[in-house]
């Protein structure tokens, strides 16, 4: 056992920065934890040059509909109008002819409107002033007057657009900051368990070593046995430290028994994830693989589940292979804890829940032995 | 005398490749017993079947009169090996390495201390007990590889090619650190390619070959099994065929070449074959300058019997 935590050590500076990092994650997801957020989406400002040489009701109407979302400049020659769309000054130029009002009620704008842009991304605006004279259409077939279909919509168009960010049945960005807490967890666990049990399994079972090992009068399951407390002990005190860190950062947003359940699902991960560094210790060689393997299965995982972002932003096949991964059901569990009503109400789920987190634990250990059989058959 | 180790008609194949094919070998106690041949020729994987840490096809395997078997640990317990590669933790310390594993053989802590120290003793580790394999050098490396096969005082111990790669010091140091375990009383079994080791240390070689034991015997025995006694080198600049053909019929001469200014003479034992060859090359009147005269060698048995060199194998 004391042979195991003096191989741990070499992984200590590694599993330092990690834990660093998910330390920094918490802070800065703990101090948004709750606050408002900015829900509404606004156009952005574009520079305009309106010629209006109509005049009339509705161009006053559609230059003013304009200049609610962009800056609006007057009028200008046609010398100093190319100068400034040459150079960017202006991003869109827009000729209102003679006879344009006439023209909409007899239903042809397009030779008494002409428009000009060398950006690409105009397009939008070509929109909105086609939606305006939709607007316009539609009030006058209503049998109002022009003055009064103008006005209809320019008070139509005040109203605010309901873009909004999308958020979950879960409300994640008024989550408490143990949510957060526990969400990494999910990350840093797998993640810094490879990069340290990983240089344990590959010392242990090195071919040498192990053909060594074999030579002397300790039987393999007894080496295997005291191989696997060693890991199970070093597991346990990072998983330890990390619950300590809970209790002592985010007390206040948890109840003892919440908590508690909390800390039962972060111990399923943390079986399920010295399964995976056992598999991925006895195979990958190498500090440098055994990093990328570690990055790539806790980020890939943690990217997958909806760790990182929301679930709800995620496509359906993105769930579907979630569905697969032992990350996505321990995060299931982590939303339950902060579900209206708490998580005994719901506790039938997360012993569920638990359960395949568990099944996922016993398959990766199945794995890792048939894994251990394997390197001695080679 | 008892009986060590006995190899009855050992077969051992890998897919199509049969790596030992039908040996047999009987080691005796307070042997210095050398398994010599080139690379791939079957030493490691027999020590391997030897120490039950690979399956055998057929044959048997008898150790201190027991049969070997992977939990055959009273056995086991009275072995010591030193592998091919240094297999040492990286992470442990000289002194934690030795202490590691003698652990596999002796449980109680307070039995290990003096073993471990006696083991830095012996390989002359005393100055480095605190530092970390990778601050070794690769013969203090061998030094401490040696130190963890035989710190638990084992009666049996392996070598399998404990030099390679080793300087001429630390080779030396291994050598003699060899010759002492068995005046202590310990047999040994010593694999090498390289025949000069084998031909100094051991006092009974088998000859391997393809899997097959070749020859065995003492290496004067084994000397004696070949037709060349003698093989003499003279530095002629200039030799004639009629006169290559008169030294062909000196007496004991069986084989005379010249190639590149170099008459190479063998003879097959006999007395005074050197003078008979410079007084030939004297009464003919031809010159010669550095004169060379070498025993027969283990490499020149190897010769004989397989008609390759085990030099050019061993490369």
């Amino acid at each position: 056992m004391r042979i195991v935590l003096k191989v741990a050590k070499k992984a200590l500076p590694s599993a330092f920065i990690y834990f660093a990092i998910f330390l920094v994650l918490l802070i800065v997801f703990s101090q948004n934890a709750g606050k408002e957020r900015e829900t509404v989406f606004r156009a952005s400002e574009m520079s305009l040059v309106i010629q209006d040489e109509d005049a009339g009701v509705l161009s006053g109407a559609l230059c003013a509909y304009l200049s609610r979302d962009n800056k609006i400049s007057g009028e200008m020659d046609e010398a100093l109008l190319s100068e400034m769309l040459f150079y960017g000054k202006t991003d869109y130029v827009l000729f209102i002819k003679d006879g344009f009002e006439e023209g909409l009620l007899a239903g042809n704008t397009d030779t008494l409107l002409e428009r000009q842009s060398i950006k690409a991304n105009v397009a939008f605006l070509d929109q909105k002033i086609e939606l305006f004279f939709r607007y316009v259409h539609a009030e006058l077939a209503m049998g109002k007057s022009m003055e009064e279909a103008c006005r209809a919509v320019l008070s139509l168009c005040e109203r605010q657009a309901g873009t909004a960010f999308t958020e979950g049945a879960e409300g994640a960005s008024e989550m408490a900051a143990g949510y957060y807490f526990f969400t990494y967890l999910s990350y840093i666990l797998p993640c810094v368990l490879i990069m340290v049990l990983g240089p344990i399994l590959h010392a242990f079972y090195k071919k040498d070593i192990k053909m060594r090992t074999d030579c002397g009068t300790v039987s393999a399951r007894r080496q295997n046995l005291r191989i696997i407390g060693g890991i199970s002990l070093v597991a346990l005190l990072f998983w330890g430290l990390l619950i300590l860190l809970g209790v002592l950062l985010y007390r206040k947003d948890f109840t003892v028994v919440s908590f508690c359940f909390g800390a039962g699902n972060s111990f399923l991960l943390l079986l399920v994830s010295v399964a995976i560094s056992s598999t991925v210790g006895i195979f990958v060689r190498g500090d440098d693989a055994l990093n990328g393997a570690s990055n790539l299965i806790s980020m890939g995982m943690a990217f997958l589940c909806g760790v990182f972002v929301p679930g709800e932003l995620l496509p359906d096949y993105v769930h579907k292979i979630a569905e697969f991964l032992p990350v996505s059901w321990y995060m299931k569990n982590v939303k339950l804890l902060f579900e209206e009503g708490g998580v005994i109400e719901k506790s039938d789920i997360f012993f569920k829940n638990g359960a395949v987190i568990f099944s996922f634990a016993v398959a990766f250990f199945f794995i890792a032995l048939a894994s251990v059989k394997k390197r001695k058959a080679v | 005398m008892s009986t060590v180790v006995k190899i009855e008609n050992l077969v051992k194949r890998y897919a199509e490749l049969v790596a030992v094919d039908h040996m047999n070998l009987s080691i005796e106690e307070g042997e210095v017993f050398g398994l010599l041949g080139p690379n791939g020729s079957g030493k490691s994987t027999i020590i391997s079947c030897l120490l039950a840490l690979t399956h055998f096809d057929k044959g048997k395997i008898t150790v201190f009169g027991e049969p070997m078997r992977a939990d055959n640990y009273a056995v086991k317990s009275r072995i010591g090996v030193v592998l091919q590669n240094v297999a040492v933790f990286e992470e442990l310390t000289v002194q934690e390495n030795i202490d590691y594993f003698c652990s596999l053989y002796i449980k109680d802590k307070k039995r290990r201390k003096p073993l471990v120290e006696e083991a830095v003793a012996f390989v002359g580790l005393e100055d480095f007990v605190r530092f970390y394999p990778k601050k070794l050098s690769g013969g203090l490396l061998r030094r401490l590889n040696i130190a963890c096969g035989i710190a638990h005082k084992p009666e049996l111990i392996i070598f399998d090619e404990p030099t390679v790669a080793v300087d001429p010091q630390s080779r030396n140091r291994i050598l003699e650190g060899i010759q002492e375990l068995n005046r202590q009383g310990a047999t040994v079994i010593y694999t090498s390619h390289y025949m000069e080791e084998v031909e100094q240390l051991c006092s009974r070689i088998a000859i391997i070959d393809k899997g097959q034991t070749v020859a065995i015997g003492s290496k004067e025995e084994l000397k004696s099994m070949i037709q060349t006694g003698e093989t003499i080198r003279v530095e002629v600049p200039e030799l004639t065929e009629e006169r290559l053909a008169g030294i062909r019929k000196l007496p004991n001469v069986f084989l005379a070449e010249y190639k590149e200014g170099l008459v190479t003479v063998k003879c097959s034992g006999g007395r005074h074959n050197v003078l008979h060859v410079l007084e030939y090359l004297n009464n003919a009147g031809i010159s010669f300058d550095r004169v060379f005269a070498e025993q027969p060698t283990l490499n020149d048995v190897f010769l004989e019997i397989t008609g390759r060199e085990l030099r050019d194998e061993a490369k």
